[in-house]
């Protein structure tokens, strides 16, 4: 049985697979406040990522580094199959949540 | 290239978290345009998290670094009631006896505030070089130990104050008032400060792991 992520967990991995599994901590951040509007912290970010990695939800690998960076490498974030499971199920349970309720019908504000 | 505030870049580099990838990020979004106070945002969530982290994934060196900074400091109180007049009357010539008559006691109560704070530095000192990897969590823990003591003497000299009696056990007001003297009137926001300064201090030669 899958795991079920926690509202952060999930817009995170979202944010990886909007980014085609090729997010970094900038760029999954940037997602997170453009698309979702949330405001976040890059370390916010990154625990969520540590926790997810070390449960087999996702992988990293470590990428270019640049000037800009102070020569550190960045590290690029993916989806394992696990993970996708994982946000499906999570998914499943809030739309069952969500359905039934009259007040939350039609719409999203 | 847009430089990063120096202190704030200071302190995540010797007490921020060991993730080079998380540092390179928040340097190559300072300079996309970012502000300072966001740098300084990012630098305090990281130690923070990072510090969160930590106690998750290794509760037991989070205890052993508490007893390790009281182990340290704890001599240094006990001492400093005799400690503190020496060097009072090293530099000022100052006797405790000629005190209760004059009346002037800031000498000893500087000697007594060096005396105090170089326990908190020593022990600071201590506990980051014995925890390389992640001082910065552990010397808050350590200093949030402190800290609450102080708040405790203060809020038992409140309690004094305001009704002339000492209305907790023995144990408790000893280990207040005379294991630290002095914490209360200055502790609360100093010793996060020193624990924080002296640990930076003591990882400024610390070989840096990933």
């Amino acid at each position: 049985m899958s795991r079920f992520l926690t509202d952060y967990e999930l817009m995170i991995m979202l944010a990886i697979l909007r980014l085609r599994n090729d997010g970094y901590g900038v760029t999954i951040a940037r997602e997170l406040e453009q698309t979702a509007g949330r405001q976040t912290t890059l370390a916010a970010v990154y625990l969520a990522l540590d926790r997810l990695e070390r449960q087999g939800l996702v992988t990293s690998a470590l990428g270019e580094a640049t000037p800009e960076r102070g020569g550190r490498a960045k590290k690029y974030f993916k989806v394992t199959s696990k993970g996708l499971h994982a946000v499906r199920a999570t998914q499943r349970a809030f739309i069952a949540l969500w359905s039934g309720i009259p007040q939350l019908q039609g719409g999203t504000r | 290239m847009k430089k990063a505030p120096a202190l704030a870049t200071v302190l995540l580099n010797r007490l921020g978290p060991r993730d080079e990838s998380l540092v390179g990020d928040l340097h190559e979004e300072y300079a996309t345009g970012r502000s300072r106070a966001w740098f300084w945002r990012q630098v305090m969530a990281a130690m923070a998290f990072g510090a969160a982290r930590e106690i998750r994934r290794a509760p037991g060196r989070t205890i052993v670094a508490v007893a390790t900074g009281w182990v340290v400091a704890a001599p240094v109180f006990l001492l400093g009631d005799r400690i503190a007049p020496g060097l009072a009357g090293f530099f000022w010539q100052w006797r405790q006896q000629a005190a209760y008559a004059d009346g002037v006691w800031w000498p000893f109560y500087i000697c007594a505030l060096l005396v105090t704070y170089g326990g908190f530095g020593l022990s600071a000192l201590v506990v980051a070089r014995v925890n390389p990897n992640r001082p910065a969590m552990l010397l808050a823990y350590v200093a949030s130990t402190f800290t609450a003591l102080a708040v405790a003497g203060l809020v038992l000299e409140v309690l004094i104050i305001r009704y002339a009696a000492i209305p907790l056990p023995h144990p408790l007001f000893y280990a207040v008032f005379s294991t630290l003297p002095f914490l209360w009137h200055s502790g609360i926001l100093l010793v996060p400060l020193t624990m924080l300064l002296f640990g930076a201090i003591a990882m400024r030669h610390a070989p840096r792991t990933a």
